[in-house]
């Protein structure tokens, strides 16, 4: 079977005032298609970093990042847009909606990025919004609505598009224990039913339990 | 993404942040209603100082009345009357090759000859009761620079009464007055300096004084204006003696002997009655020229070839049969001389003897010219609407000594073509220039005189055009104001927008934004916060415009009594209302301005925006 995510010798460098850190040193990892993922390593250990390359928000220093059988880094800025925009859908542990749109506005946002119609947009997200239970949120901005809530919205804007992973960056970690778990039980449905890799880096090794592929990193390495 | 959604965004942005937003809307909306403000009023008070402090100085201050003619002589009356001067006309003729070498000056809108009417006789009895005035020296006067004498109306209608521009200096009433004697000698060569005319004018019979007159009350006046008939027979002789004239009272059977001499002599080659009757128009005065040097009045240039064509025609129509000796013209019988170019009155030389002529060329004057004629016993005629025919005359001729005294060129005949005047080359010594604009005064004038024309400009059109130059200036910065510091304040408060929008701009890319879509982004924002405050802007201006109409007004009113009322006499109160004027071509140069530097400015902001890592979405604290 093919990999939906494959890396080989990923590094990554910073320039820190004078001195060069080494982000992610050699990273070779593979996921499978349909399967899940999570990635795990304390605060400085390159998670977020690796996160930044897979979903092609980041050029790596040397190495390859070959997505859907795709190696996005050598893809220019536009492609690389219009790869972020159909192939992954990103959730942020701080959600980051826009405040001034409301949830289906918002949830619309990619589709009208790729020049669709509003009409269509808005449809998709209306749909969308039945899936999460929160239809009765669809005109709300997030200021009216709970994290839990905020966070499904940001989930079913990752969808809007139908992405072939979604990635999240410690989708739990601005959640009380019951919205978190909500949460989890909402990705594993989406991976389930649409055949949808989840890609997500935490730093709970708790939640390491629920997935079969864990990668740990320490100190942008891979530990084993 | 669609630029319609793009702006969707902005405007439910600005809905969200509207205290934020206000940091670029506001400043706009200031600059805007300021701009909109100083503009229109800077051009308010340009217009109003037009009218008030200058009136028509500011319209008569585009023109430029470039003259040869010279005044010599006589100084102004105690009494504060006007004074009785010698005037000499120029002594160059400008012709239209003049006119068109001028008309290329640049800044020069047109320029035109005012071309002397070669009548003799006109005179008009409705001006004064009881007086008839001579108006011996009309001229023609083109429409687009009759204001220069005018503020009216100066344009030809067949069938109303013909505008006129009188010259004050013709006002003059001639009378005798021989101090209950018969006879009275002058003495010419009785002082040192030679003539002394107002010695002469003391001792002669002949008496003329300017007759008092109220400017207001002519104007608008409707006159009867006749042009030609006979002269008037003289009334007495003379005598040449050793060192003056003496002068003799003709007796009743001398004057009827004259009568019937005149009769006979004209009666063989013209109907005596018809020749004698002028021709006669009503005109309406529209100006009155005050001048010392400037003699003219002057008749719209579209009548003057009509009036020439009739004056001559009447003559033909009266001519009998007889034809007319060659020798007898210039000789019997006087007239307008056409040498093939150029037409001219005939001057007074004609007439034979010593005679004061009353507001003759420019003015009274004494003309001692016709000795020669007097000697050789021979009475001359002038005759109205004659065109003697005379060899052209080439080489240095005096152009003073032909207007005053004829030409002296052979005559060959009787000229009986009515349109002479019309085909004949055009001369004047006075050419009068109208500028586009009265801030060039001084850059015409420089440019007359490079190019050979002589002209000293003693117009004081200096406080005009500093004052003009200064609102021009206060326009002109407050637009130059204007663009930087909407161009200042959008960098800035959009610079702010991006720094402050960094995570908002990473998420839009994770989502799968181009660099375009951000770029679009925030560039609409800009243009479309900018409009928003040139909207509010141009509303709060067009109603503080109107508002401060009056304390403008009040302003400018004391303004203009507390400095400019003792340099200019007249004064007139202006209304709120002339304040109240937008500046709509300002308007449309803000509002240009605004948009191409919003679209141009906010370019900036939108590259660095655009340069915004997606990784600011997700991004390690």
């Amino acid at each position: 079977m093919a990999n939906i995510i494959e890396t080989r010798g990923l590094t990554k460098e910073y320039q820190d005032g004078d001195s060069k850190v080494l982000a992610l040193d050699n990273i070779s990892i593979a996921l499978p298609e349909k399967e899940n993922m999570v990635i795990i390593g304390t605060s400085g250990s390159g998670k977020t970093t690796l996160l930044q390359l897979l979903g092609g928000l980041d050029y790596p220093t040397s190495g390859e990042v070959i997505i859907n059988k795709q190696p996005i880094n050598k893809l220019d800025d536009n492609k690389l847009s219009s790869f972020r925009n159909k192939t992954i859908g990103f959730v942020f542990q701080f959600f980051n909606l826009q405040d001034y749109l409301t949830a289906r506005e918002n949830i619309a946002l990619p589709l009208l990025l790729d020049g669709q119609s509003q009409e269509k947009a808005f449809k998709r997200a209306e749909d969308l919004l039945k899936q999460i239970n929160l239809e009765h949120r669809t005109n709300h901005t997030p200021a009216m609505m709970s994290g839990g809530e905020m966070q499904r919205v940001a989930i079913a804007r990752a969808m809007a598009n139908n992405p072939k992973i979604i990635m999240a960056d410690e989708p739990t970690g601005n959640l009380d224990k019951t919205n978190a778990e909500n949460i989890l039980e909402l990705f594993d449905e989406i991976a389930k039913k649409q055949g949808v890799s989840i890609l997500m880096i935490t730093h709970d090794e708790s939640m390491a339990r629920r997935y079969k592929n864990v990668l740990h990193l320490y100190k942008g390495k891979l530990k084993k | 993404m669609k630029l319609s959604y793009v702006n969707r965004i902005n405007f439910k942005k600005l809905k969200k942040y509207k205290g934020k937003s206000m940091f670029l809307i506001i400043p706009v909306t200031f600059l805007m209603a300021m701009g909109l403000i100083v503009s229109s009023q800077a051009n308010n008070i340009m217009s109003a100082s037009k009218q008030t402090i200058f009136g028509t100085a500011a319209e008569a201050g585009r023109l430029i009345e470039l003259t040869s003619a010279q005044v010599t002589g006589g100084t102004q009356s105690e009494q504060g009357n006007q004074s009785i001067r010698f005037m000499f006309g120029g002594d160059t003729n400008y012709t239209d090759s003049d006119v068109e070498k001028i008309s290329g000056i640049k800044n020069v809108e047109s320029a035109a000859l005012t071309v002397p009417v070669p009548i003799s006789r006109i005179e008009t009895n409705d001006l004064f009761s009881g007086t008839s005035v001579s108006l011996n020296n009309l001229q023609t006067l083109n429409n687009q620079i009759s204001a220069q004498y005018t503020d009216q109306n100066f344009s030809y209608t067949a069938g109303e009464p013909i505008p006129i521009i009188l010259n004050a200096n013709s006002f003059i009433k001639n009378y005798e007055d021989w101090g209950g004697q018969d006879e009275i000698t002058v003495n010419i060569g009785g002082t040192r300096r030679g003539v002394n005319p107002e010695e002469i004018q003391n001792q002669a019979p002949f008496k003329f004084e300017a007759i008092s007159y109220d400017k207001n009350s002519l104007i608008g006046k409707e006159i009867t204006i006749s042009f030609g008939g006979l002269d008037p027979l003289q009334t007495y002789e003379q005598e040449f003696t050793g060192t003056g004239v003496l002068f003799r009272k003709l007796t009743a059977d001398q004057k009827q002997a004259n009568e019937t001499a005149r009769q006979s002599a004209i009666s063989q080659y013209w109907d005596y009655n018809a020749i004698n009757t002028p021709l006669t128009y009503t005109f309406k005065i529209v100006g009155i020229v005050e001048s010392e040097s400037n003699r003219a009045s002057y008749i719209p240039d579209a009548f003057a070839n009509q009036l020439m064509n009739n004056y001559i025609q009447k003559q033909l129509d009266a001519r009998t049969d007889t034809e007319i000796p060659a020798d007898s013209l210039n000789s019997t019988f006087y007239g307008m001389t056409y040498d093939g170019l150029q037409l001219q009155s005939g001057g007074f030389g004609g007439i034979g003897g010593f005679r004061v002529m009353g507001g003759g060329q420019g003015g009274p004057e004494i003309s001692a010219s016709g000795s020669a004629d007097s000697s050789s016993d021979k009475t001359g005629y002038t005759i109205p609407g004659l065109v003697i025919q005379t060899e052209r005359q080439e080489g240095d001729t005096d152009a003073f000594q032909q207007r005053v005294f004829g030409s002296s060129a052979t005559a060959t005949g009787v000229n009986t073509d009515s349109t002479v005047f019309d085909q004949s080359v055009h001369s004047s010594d006075t050419i009068v220039i109208r500028i586009n604009d009265i801030g060039n005064r001084s850059q015409v004038v420089k440019d007359l005189n490079s190019a050979g024309y002589a002209y000293q400009d003693l117009s004081n059109q200096e406080v005009f055009s500093q004052l003009q130059n200064t609102l021009h200036n206060v326009t002109r910065i407050v637009t130059v104001a204007f663009i930087i510091l909407s161009a200042v304040i959008i960098v800035l408060t959009m610079g702010k927008f991006v720094s402050e929008s960094r995570k908002e701009i990473g998420v839009f890319r994770a989502l799968g934004a181009t660099k375009g879509d951000i770029k679009k982004l925030f560039m609409s924002q800009a243009i479309m916060y900018t409009l928003i405050g040139y909207i509010g802007g141009a509303v709060i201006g067009l109603i503080l415009v109107l508002i401060i109409a009056k304390p403008v007004q009040l302003w400018f009113d004391s303004f203009i009594i507390n400095t400019v009322k003792e340099t200019f006499a007249v004064v007139q109160k202006t209304n709120a209302g002339a304040f109240a004027h937008i500046d709509w071509e300002m308007f449309g140069v803000y509002t240009a301005l605004l948009v191409i530097i919003a679209i141009l400015v906010s370019i900036v902001p939108a590259i660095k925006a655009s340069r915004i890592s997606p990784v600011q979405a997700i991004k390690n604290e």
